[in-house]
């Protein structure tokens, strides 16, 4: 690394590479947005950046350049994963494996002091560098200063100032992109030890007559109130609470107009199609069940929407501090919280966030509680079962009844992740002394409305995606599982079944299917929480993905009361075993059913990553198999308790 | 406590850096000797041109060695030798002048003087004054040109203490287009 080699001279003819390399917060995501037109999600917390994003960038004489965004770094020095991504690219950029034409560094002009010791760093490698400053539009709002060009002459590098939303900035970086042999070189790149990089910087600084921002007083103010340990936390829950209420509130409309709309559709559908197994794989399989999935579109996008609007204001940032404090009481490091929290969307994300922490045990015992977190896919399953379980006129004083308990199923997912990361810490054992973790406290600011629409979009079309993929394969599959073995009218007659009865003639179908003989099957194991064949299948069927069990069930609704689903399945009473004739869902299974989908780990994807990260199946086996008993006894007690109570 | 220091490019000058450093009480001028480390340095003709202004040491490496290679060492030895005793420094430099007008106008005050239209450049520096042509920013406006000339001279005083004056080149309204100001655009019509 010490020796100032020459860069690797390209051959062919691939287009010139450069990469983007900074601390998380630097901006990063939002100049590599603006110069590639990619989208990738910004954030402000470190560990969102985590996967490896490269987009094209167009010169002006049209010619390209492959841009690469590393991961948010503090050093070079390989302590985690993360950083170890960025030692391993630029190392491969060193030695011409994937060599790298330039680098563009990214320095946050509020925090000049430590971003020059990356600069230090990266100035020890032999690429050509140019300096992006971000965040100078802040430091002069926050009385800090600094002069532009002698921080160029001090450091021997250019420095462009580029600020979110100015195109100035990232025209002029893009037309020095085009003619790297121009980039100016240091005399000798700066010291290497830490006390004469801390020399040097300060030797900068002054040069460069800096004048550190003082604290924003109106951040400081608010964060007085806001990271208070009492008024903090309670402005923190009441925040959340007002969150899922408006999830429930604003969303219902959209949902019931999506609703209605895949009601009538299916209508059409079994008027219109006269062959009548494709008639009920259309009607059934794709309006009832898949459509029945994406009635919940309304909510993803709520959700993401409340998500990046807390995330681009700031807020965010403080709530993950606050949640630090509990984190700390408990033994667990500041990062395993951001992996959490990532969590919150989809524990695919969290899991590789834990790769921004430096110790394996704490990277298992964090994944290992991440997909407790409530991710966007139970969202489905929730809003259905808490619209059975209580009417959404009911209040709790200025509450909606739903609203709260879908709060307390996010509580009692999180909860329990940090209870499990805590007692796989405690089993795995101790990492040593936990590494200085710098969580960053943007100032507050207005959220861009690009980054949250983008933010809302992806969300979406990932959610579409899904629904149309494996939702969609796995709905048809389970509708070939509920109506094969295909019935003779002679099988119905010997039944007793009147064949000219449409809808007796498929509730007899379905009720002697694949899929019910398999539901049956299983039937011992979760006799005791009160779920009948159906609600197995569907069960079963969510381990490829949650939301298949809302499909699930809106297929055997839509086949048992064409007309009003809804209804159907909450008027659903067992077919057999001890309980015949009796609801299906009584308060007590809803309940069983909502904890069983807190804590059962069904989501294959959640199980490949883990695989992938730890390398081996040991841990997803683990997983799934303590994630599984729990969900089961979790519900066995709220099936009790709530039974107990009615 | 070390003192901070970093090195700076001086243009046109592939082997010199300007080494940024608190110079204490060190005379300003050519170097005959330097203390510590730094005086074998010169004597063995690896360093072979050395100045001292305040806030900085000048230092040009012979041609045979590269700054990667030896600029560490150099480094250490300027921080250390600042502070050190034996050094012999004679008072004051005509060269020296000449170098640091030409870091101010094209570097230290390089924004400065180009926010006001201005182009300045270094015609001639003796031991104790310096000649400067002020391009055509101030023929027109005798306030700005008194604002150059004056923040110009501060400037240089606190690097060069022993400067006198600094005079602008008196053909001042040379051939080089001069910036059109509104307001000269008014005079003229």
């Amino acid at each position: 690394m010490s020796c100032h080699a020459e860069p690797p001279i390209r051959v062919g003819t691939a287009p010139p590479r450069f990469a983007l390399v900074g601390s998380p917060n630097a901006g990063k995501t939002t100049l590599f947005n603006s110069l590639t037109g990619l989208r990738a999600k910004t954030g402000n917390y470190p560990g969102v950046t985590v996967a490896r994003y490269e987009g094209r960038h167009i010169l002006d004489d049209d010619s390209h350049v492959t841009i690469e965004d590393l991961p948010g770094t503090y050093s070079l020095d390989p302590m985690s994963p993360d950083e170890q991504v960025v030692a391993t690219v630029l190392e491969a950029g060193t030695s011409g494996d994937e060599p790298l034409d330039g680098l563009i560094v990214l320095l946050d002009a509020t925090n000049l002091r430590r971003s020059l010791g990356l600069l230090a760093q990266v100035q020890q490698l032999p690429h050509p560098i140019t300096v992006v400053l971000t965040f100078t539009d802040e430091l002069a709002r926050r009385g800090g200063s600094v002069d532009v060009l002698a921080l160029s002459r001090a450091t021997g590098v250019r420095f462009i100032p580029v600020i979110a939303g100015d195109k100035r900035g990232v025209a002029s970086l893009s037309e020095s992109m085009g003619d790297v042999a121009s980039w100016p070189k240091p005399m000798l790149p700066p010291p290497t030890d830490p006390s004469g990089v801390a020399d040097w910087a300060t030797s900068v600084l002054d040069s460069a007559s800096f004048r550190a921002p003082g604290s924003d007083k109106r951040t400081s103010r608010i964060d007085g109130v806001l990271l208070h340990p009492v008024w903090g936390t309670v402005i923190f829950f009441v925040t959340m609470m007002a969150f899922f209420q408006v999830i429930f509130s604003v969303a219902a409309p959209m949902q019931d107009g999506i609703e209605t709309l895949f009601a009538w559709l299916g209508g059409v559908a079994r008027a219109n199609i006269p062959v009548a197994w494709l008639s009920s794989l259309v009607a059934d399989a794709l309006l009832a069940g898949v459509g029945g999935v994406l009635v919940f579109l309304p909510q993803i996008a709520l959700l993401f929407l409340l998500i990046s609007l807390l995330e681009g204001s700031g807020y965010l940032s403080r709530a993950a501090f606050l949640m630090d404090r509990v984190m700390g009481w408990a033994g667990l490091e500041g990062r395993a919280f951001v992996a959490l929290l990532s969590s919150m969307a989809c524990a695919i994300p969290g899991i590789m966030a834990t790769r921004t922490l430096p110790s394996a045990k704490d990277r298992i015992a964090t994944m290992m509680g991440a997909p407790l977190m409530t991710c966007s896919a139970r969202l489905p399953v929730y809003v259905l079962l808490i619209g059975m379980l209580v009417p959404g006129d009911l209040r709790f004083g200025p509450l909606g009844a739903q609203g709260a308990i879908m709060f307390g199923l996010y509580l009692l997912g999180a909860i329990s992740a940090m209870l499990s990361a805590w007692f796989f810490k405690k089993i795995i054992g101790r990492s040593g002394v936990g590494l200085p973790f710098y969580m960053e406290m943007p100032s507050y600011r207005l959220p861009r409305g690009r980054t949250i629409a983008v933010s809302v979009w992806d969300a979406c079309k990932a959610f579409l995606k899904k629904v149309t993929s494996i939702i969609m394969l796995t709905t048809i599959i389970l509708w070939g599982l509920l109506n094969f073995p295909l019935r003779s009218d002679a099988d119905l007659q010997r039944a007793g079944i009147d064949s000219r009865d449409e809808v007796a003639v498929k509730a007899f179908v379905i009720d002697n299917s694949i899929a019910a003989g398999i539901g049956r099957a299983v039937s011992p194991v979760f006799e005791p929480l009160g779920f009948d064949w159906r609600i197995n299948v569907g069960v079963l069927s969510s381990l490829a993905a949650r939301e298949v069990f809302v499909s699930t069930l809106g297929q055997v609704a839509a086949a048992e009361d064409p007309d009003d689903p809804v209804a159907a399945l909450t008027n659903m009473t067992h077919t057999d075993g001890a309980h015949v004739g009796e609801k299906v869902f009584t308060p007590s299974t809803v309940a069983a059913l909502l904890v069983f989908f807190v804590y059962a780990l069904q989501c294959m994807s959640t199980l490949g990553v883990m695989r992938r990260e730890t390398g081996t199946w040991k841990w997803p086996v683990i997983a799934f198999v303590y994630m599984g008993g729990l969900a089961w006894l979790m519900a066995w007690l709220a099936k009790l308790v709530v039974g107990g109570m009615a | 406590m070390r003192k901070p220091i970093h090195p700076e490019a001086v243009t046109g000058e592939p082997q010199a850096i300007r080494w940024v450093v608190d110079t204490g009480d060190l005379p300003v001028g050519e170097v005959l000797h330097a203390a510590g480390t730094l005086g074998p340095m010169m004597e063995y003709g690896v360093i072979t041109r050395m100045f001292v202004e305040r806030g900085s040491v000048w230092t040009w490496l012979a041609p045979e060695h590269t700054w990667t290679d030896r600029g560490p060492r150099i480094r250490d030895a300027v921080v250390a030798g600042v502070d050190a005793d034996g050094w012999d420094v004679t008072d004051g430099s005509a060269d020296l002048l000449r170098f640091i007008a030409d870091d101010v106008v094209h570097g230290q005050l390089f924004t400065f003087i180009t926010s006001h239209g201005g182009q300045i450049s270094v015609v001639d520096a003796t031991i104790d004054a310096v000649v400067l042509d002020f391009g055509g920013a101030c023929a027109d406006c005798p306030a700005q040109g008194q604002t150059l000339h004056d923040r110009v001279e501060v400037t240089l005083r606190a690097r060069y203490p022993r400067l006198r004056e600094v005079s602008k080149l008196a053909s001042s309204h040379s051939a080089a287009p001069r910036p059109r100001s509104p307001l000269h655009l008014l005079k003229r019509t």
